[in-house]
């Protein structure tokens, strides 16, 4: 096309355009001023009239026909020279240069009747005097909104600078940046926690177990003289093994952990031997694991090529297996989406996200990033059978898995015209390229390991230790021997041993040999039990007829008939062994069953953990510093923890948020250096009590004025139940425990079964997490919990070891209420308190006192 | 005004106080309540309470259907919809008024985050209706039972609300869309307003799973800044298991240690409360276990079907396997509104997500089997509260988050897919009402010629929740907590047009 017909091409369309479409003001300038003024701008003034002349409704078909007023042209104006100055022309920039200027003449400058209701574009509206009484007001907020810290939690994470402050109270950023927020409503942050309270919180919050009486005397003469024992006792809490529970449970919570379910012996939802997972996670936190590392090893440890225990990781992925693949796959891209990444990419399964910028694809591309996987038991050493125990690890079944989009999310209709590639939401920048992986051999033949090999041979040495016979145990050695020529040859495959070559020919025909003897000796040795048993049986039939009994002969005849049939099939088989033996030799030997892997993986998994956890990805340290923030305070800075989209809670401190989020990953994703930061702030440390001015400014302590008030979740009550009466097994890890026992189990509750229909009931009155999701805990107060905590089994037995505890048994009554207030509470008795009981005990025993203080409101609440 | 207001709660706040003080702290005192009670000397709730002005009922019973009822299914017939079955709106007469964007986008909350595509292919009605009774209230038949009722039953046709979506579950409860988070629910401002006409059960008690964790979950019975004291009691109905731990694991604990352990701990908890007199949580906790000693054998009582006779329990649909649950849950709510019971929360249709009512999809199927669920249950409810005289001062309300389209789920016109179900539809819907002081054989507000926007009468969600209020005795307009802010649609208005 010559450069003529081009210009024709486009006066041609521009003239189109102009015909087919109205013009209207543009709307990109609309929002965007809208967008500027936030709710400043009353609704009049966000019409197409703030810029043109007319009523605004017509539809006019050019700017002739919907010209500018003075305002409007002012603006244009100001573009073209902003442009010819090579300055950026942008409708804020204009805004921003004409705020002070007085378009319309009318003494009133723009931005003065922008803010006060009033029309910068025409002369004849100007401000009313009651409004003008509020100008400074109005300027002061607009001024402030735009100051103000902006939340873009799609754009990529810049650790903001930490405001110079002079505020004395301010122990590390985290305060600098609540003081900040406290000044501007002429808050103050309250004063420390008692030293008692301030043990408790933190044992509580950081391993889940109260302080016992000696460490509760040994902190508070230390703090006395010596602030800093505080941050002592954070580090010694962070290394205590009962952190990676604590925090497990957090996590899992997050991750959605959830034991095996389903009828009787089905496998529904989940994997048999999950907690190996947990243990993994456990493990993990507890060696500080970076949250990247934990994140990537969870989508791909496999392609990593991780072997072993490390593969526990995977439970991530095994865990939402479900026996319907569409439900399996919506879960993974719903959950994922939301615990990892912040936003509800589930929703874009039946079309584009209504409120967030993910079109209908995104879901899809996000399915088709686990598409190829499935999931698979590996053996653990010293136990051949998957079904007792096994660790359930993710796989790549096919590196083609092709996925489609549904019309409307209905499975019913796939789009077959058009495979959807994996890929990751365009919106949140990134790159994303997977690459095909070949597995190690040993990768892909995992019953291949040393050992495997080394349990089947011991299997079988085991079973000729209990041979009856000389033959039976002749058996399993020839057994062994055509099992370790096997072994043989897949060690020179493993090395490269092609079937063409001659040495795999020699091998082949070996162990074919070696297989012969063995199912030779076998047919013997079963041939020589079916004798035995057709004599017996003949025996059988003797005696029967001897006795004269009908019913009995016929039984009996029948028996012997049995035997017969199967002497009978034996000594043929034996015949057709023998015959084999002298067969010439070939190299078709039966291979071993085993479970072997495609050997290659299609790298689809690890591309997408290498874009979650890249420095440049928006949301993962957002989300992930979020949840932390969460269970420390009893509310995420984003309350939505699982949403930060348009349709998510505002966060209260996005600054923060955003600075705590870059130091996570300064810090190498370590999240114990998070919960240290969080821990040993002035913020954290703030007493929870009440202050009626503060809280009249601010009643849901949205600005952190005070710590909030606490309650021990479900599993925390069980837990401290059994501690504080010694009774606590504190051995990490293993099988899930029975739910039914939960009233008698001493393990810690993270240990106990949890699955559909199969949870602890004592939890669940507490909140605690539903196993389909539960992305932040409850806090109810109900009856319920009342009747748990003082009808229960549990705490029925607790105070009972409570007071019959041999160190107590001596004390006499007074002494005896300091030192239970202490171990239930936490905190030193009251002198009224002590009164109440001590009349209390003129008619009742110890053991009715310490279960009334296992339900005092003290011990649940964490203050 | 806002000063004599507060003035006002709080001067009935400690004249409850003071009665609870007086009569029922103590715990014989509390046994003593429920001793009138059950003599039938039930105190008038005014009495008893921080009532505005004298009530018209004692307890409200409030069914919800999740996951979206159709209202042209049940209460809100459009032959329109059978004559122009097949065709698009565009091909009706009432095309223009139904799909003027701006009637499109007025009742929705940030209708720009909301999009939903209209489906303009009308669905003729799934089912027949039928005229029923003096009033010839017209009833699908898929409600047999409710049909025998209709001269009984206030038919709120023009109700709408803001969400198009199940976050819509949580907006019938509160009135505020569920990105703002939790909201006080309509109980529990009942709750808060009345305190308890029985100390021995919970003011406010909920049957039923809620919605699910997408649409409000514990929200939807929940309390919010009210406090957790003022939040639903959830309850079993299954008369073997009707409360865990409702007896001690001590071997042989006399009711006598029971009542002493009570007794140190409210002392104790009394004395915390000193020490934090603005805990809502620890006051919350005192009454938990105030209640949970009482509920130890009221609870068990309440459950206890025995007493009721196989004519009651047949009444209700229990000895039908379709109806037998939720049977159940209506039989428990007259018997817990016979004790005082303030607000009885029923949910119907949990499903995880959306809930059952949610027919995207065979509308027919899924509806009908439904409704054989709650249509003997609801409609037994309402006769039996009838024959004992209860009605008059029992308000049973019945409603969902929002009705369905007009027009069927359709994908395209290429498809081979046919549209049968109807999509989430905030527009027009109908609420079903009886009892408790509102007329009977009554038709309120009106959508219209298709079933799609409320145009006569239309009432916001919280309009139900002021009538509901004000029949109990409580001003909307009077419940408020300094340092709260309500909306005025929040509040809502009390629609007398229906009241007797």
């Amino acid at each position: 096309m010559n450069y003529r017909s081009l210009i024709v091409v486009r006066i041609f369309f521009g003239w189109l355009l102009l015909t087919l479409q109205p013009i209207g003001a543009n709307p990109v300038h609309r929002s965007t001023l809208v967008k500027h003024f936030g709710d400043l701008l009353i609704t009049d003034l966000r019409g197409c009239n703030l810029c043109h002349l007319g009523d605004g409704q017509s539809q006019p078909s050019s700017l002739e026909e919907f010209p500018h007023n003075a305002f409007g042209d002012h603006l244009r104006r100001m573009g073209e020279e902003l442009v010819d100055s090579g300055r950026d022309d942008s409708i804020v920039s204009r805004l921003t240069e004409l705020a002070d200027a007085d378009s319309d003449q009318d003494g009133y400058s723009n931005l003065t009747e922008l803010l006060l209701e009033s029309h910068p574009g025409d002369d004849e509206v100007i401000p009313t005097d009651a409004l003008l009484q509020l100008r400074d007001e109005r300027v002061t907020a607009y001024d402030a909104m735009r100051s103000a810290y902006v939340w873009r939690p799609f754009d990529p994470i810049e650790q903001p600078a930490i405001p110079e402050t002079e505020s004395r109270w301010v122990r590390n950023p985290i305060d600098v940046f609540i003081t900040e927020k406290l000044r501007a409503r002429d808050l103050s942050p309250q004063s420390e926690a008692d030293p008692q309270r301030l043990l408790r919180r933190i044992y509580l919050d950081l391993v889940g177990l109260q302080p016992t009486i000696s460490e509760i005397q040994s902190f508070t003469d230390e703090y006395a003289s010596d602030p800093s024992s505080y941050e002592r006792v954070v580090d010694r809490l962070l290394e205590h093994p009962g952190y990676g529970e604590r925090w497990g449970r957090h996590w899992m919570d997050i991750w959605r952990y959830s034991d095996w379910s389903g009828y009787k012996d089905a496998l529904r939802e989940s994997q048999r031997h999950i907690w190996h997972w947990r243990d993994w996670i456990v493990e993990s936190l507890n060696e500080d694991l970076g949250y990247d590392q934990i994140l990537t090893r969870m989508l791909a440890a496999d392609e990593l090529q991780l072997t072993g225990k490390d593969l526990r990781a995977t439970g991530y992925l095994a865990r939402n297996f479900h026996t319907n693949r569409n439900q399996w796959m919506d879960n993974l891209v719903k959950h994922t989406s939301q615990a990892f990444m912040g936003v509800t990419l589930g929703c874009a399964k039946c079309h584009d996200h209504m409120s967030d910028p993910f079109p209908q694809t995104d879901y899809y591309a996000l399915r088709a990033v686990f598409e190829p996987h499935a999931i698979s038991t590996d053996r653990i050493p010293g136990q051949l059978d998957i079904k007792a125990n096994g660790i359930p690890r993710a796989y790549d079944r096919s590196v083609t898995a092709k996925t489609y989009l549904f019309e409307r999310g209905d499975e019913r209709f796939p789009d077959k015209d058009e495979i959807i590639p994996p890929g990751v939401p365009a919106i949140l920048g990134g790159s994303f390229y997977p690459e095909t992986i070949s597995l190690t051999h040993s990768n892909a033949n995992p019953d291949q390991r040393d050992f495997v090999r080394m349990d089947l041979i011991e299997s079988l040495r085991s079973k000729q230790r209990q041979a009856k016979t000389d033959l039976e145990a002749e058996v399993h050695e020839r057994q062994i021997e055509a099992l370790q020529a096997e072994f043989e040859l897949e060690a020179e495959e493993a090395n490269g041993l092609a079937e063409t070559s001659e040495r795999w020919q020699e091998l082949a025909k070996g162990v074919l040999a070696l297989q012969r003897v063995s199912t030779s000796v076998s047919a013997t040795w079963q041939l020589q039990v079916a004798e035995e048993s057709l004599k017996a049986a003949e025996e059988a039939l003797k005696e029967a007829e001897s006795s004269g009994d009908a019913s009995a002969i016929s039984k009996a005849s029948k028996q012997r008939d049995t035997h017969q049939k199967t002497l009978d099939e034996r000594t043929a088989k034996q015949q057709a062994a023998e015959a084999a033996m002298n067969e010439p030799l070939t190299t078709k030997f039966s291979r071993r069953e085993q479970t072997t892997y495609p050997s290659q993986s299609s790298g689809r998994r690890l591309a997408f953990a290498k874009w979650l956890v890249s420095p440049t990805n928006p949301l993962t340290a957002r989300v992930a510093v979020n949840h932390l923030w969460n269970r420390h305070f009893g509310r995420g800075i984003v309350a939505s923890t699982n949403d930060f989209g348009n349709t998510g809670s505002t966060p209260t401190h996005p600054e923060l948020l955003d600075w705590l989020a870059a130091e996570l990953m300064n810090q190498r994703w370590s999240m114990k250096s998070i919960h240290r930061l969080i821990c040993t702030s002035a913020t954290y440390r703030m007493s929870s009590s009440l202050n009626h001015e503060s809280r009249s400014v601010d009643p849901d302590n949205q600005l952190y004025w005070r710590q909030n008030i606490g309650r021990m979740e479900g599993e925390i009550v069980r837990d401290n139940l059994l501690y504080l009466s010694g009774r606590l097994d504190q051995s990490v890890g293993g099988a899930d425990i029975d739910p039914n026992l939960a009233q008698k189990s001493r393990r810690r509750s993270i240990y106990l079964r949890h699955a559909h229909e199969k949870l602890v009931e004592f939890i669940q009155i507490f909140d605690g997490p539903a196993v389909t999701e539960c992305y932040a805990r409850e806090n109810s107060i109900q009856p319920h919990q009342a009747l748990a905590l003082i009808n229960s089994q549990l705490s029925v037995d607790a105070a009972r070891a409570v007071c019959e505890a041999p160190k107590r048994v001596d004390l006499n009554d007074g002494d005896f209420v300091e030192q239970v207030f202490l171990t239930v509470l936490g905190r030193n008795v009251t002198p009224e308190e002590k009164k109440h009981c001590l009349d209390f005990l003129e008619t009742s025993d110890r053991f009715n006192l310490t279960l009334v203080l296992l339900n005092h409101n003290d011990f649940v609440t964490i203050r | 005004m806002r000063a004599s207001k507060t003035n006002r709660r709080n001067s009935s706040e400690s004249a409850r106080r003071d009665f609870i003080k007086h009569a029922g702290m103590s715990l014989s005192g509390l046994a003593l309540t429920s001793l009138l009670y059950r003599d039938g000397q039930l105190l008038s709730a005014n009495e008893l309470s921080g009532a505005h002005h004298r009530p018209k009922a004692k307890s409200v019973i409030w069914i919800f259907l999740i996951g979206g009822l159709s209202h042209l299914e049940s209460f809100d017939p459009k032959p329109a919809l059978n004559e122009y079955a097949g065709k698009t709106f565009d091909e009706t007469p009432f095309a223009e008024q139904v799909l003027d964007q701006e009637k499109l986008n007025e009742n929705l909350l940030d209708p720009s985050k909301q999009k939903r595509e209209v489906y303009k292919k009308i669905m003729p009605l799934q089912v027949d209706y039928q005229a029923c009774g003096n009033s010839g209230l017209e009833i699908s038949n898929w409600f047999p039972g409710l049909q025998k009722q209709a001269d009984n039953l206030c038919l709120l046709r023009g109700m709408w609300t803001i969400d198009n979506n199940h976050g819509a579950q949580l907006t019938y409860h509160t009135g505020r869309k569920i990105t703002e988070g939790a909201f006080p629910t309509v109980g529990s401002w009942v709750s808060y307003g009345l305190g308890s006409a029985n100390q021995n059960l919970p003011e406010y008690v909920v049957l039923g799973n809620p919605s699910a964790d997408c649409c409000g979950a514990a929200w939807t019975h929940g309390a919010s800044y009210l406090g957790p004291k003022h939040a639903g009691v959830r309850l079993n109905v299954d008369p073997d298991q009707p409360l865990s731990f409702v007896q001690s694991a001590v071997k042989d604990q006399s009711s006598e240690q029971q009542a002493r352990n009570f007794n140190l701990l409210n002392k104790l908890n009394g004395l915390a409360a000193q020490e934090f007199p603005d805990d809502s949580d620890l006051k919350a906790r005192i009454r938990s276990y105030e209640l949970a000693f009482e509920m130890q054998t009221s609870v068990p009582d309440l459950m206890d079907f025995d007493q009721e006779t196989a004519a009651t329990r047949s009444l209700y649909g229990i000895d039908t396997p379709e109806s037998q649950d939720f049977g159940r849950k209506c039989l428990a709510a007259r018997r817990m509104a016979e004790q005082g019971v303030r607000f009885i929360q029923l949910f119907h249709g949990y499903r995880g997500n959306a809930g059952a009512w949610d027919s995207h999809r065979d509308l027919k199927k899924n509806h009908s089997t439904l409704c054989k669920q709650v249509d003997q249950p609801i409609a037994g409810l309402i006769a039996d509260l009838k024959q004992r005289g209860m009605l008059d001062e029992t308000m049973v309300v019945v409603g969902s988050e929002f009705g369905r389209t007009p027009g069927a789920e359709f994908r395209d016109d290429n498809s081979n897919v046919k549209g049968s179900g109807r999509d989430h539809h905030p527009h027009g819907f109908t609420v079903m009402c009886s009892g408790g002081g509102v007329q009977g054989g009554k038709i309120h507000g009106a959508t219209d010629e298709l079933g799609f926007h409320a145009v006569e009468n239309r009432h916001y969600v919280t309009d139900l929740h002021a009538t509901v209020l004000h029949q109990l005795g409580l001003d909307s307009h009077l419940l408020e907590l300094p340092g709260r802010k309500r909306l005025e649609s929040d509040i809502g208005e009390v629609i007398h047009d229906v009241l007797v």
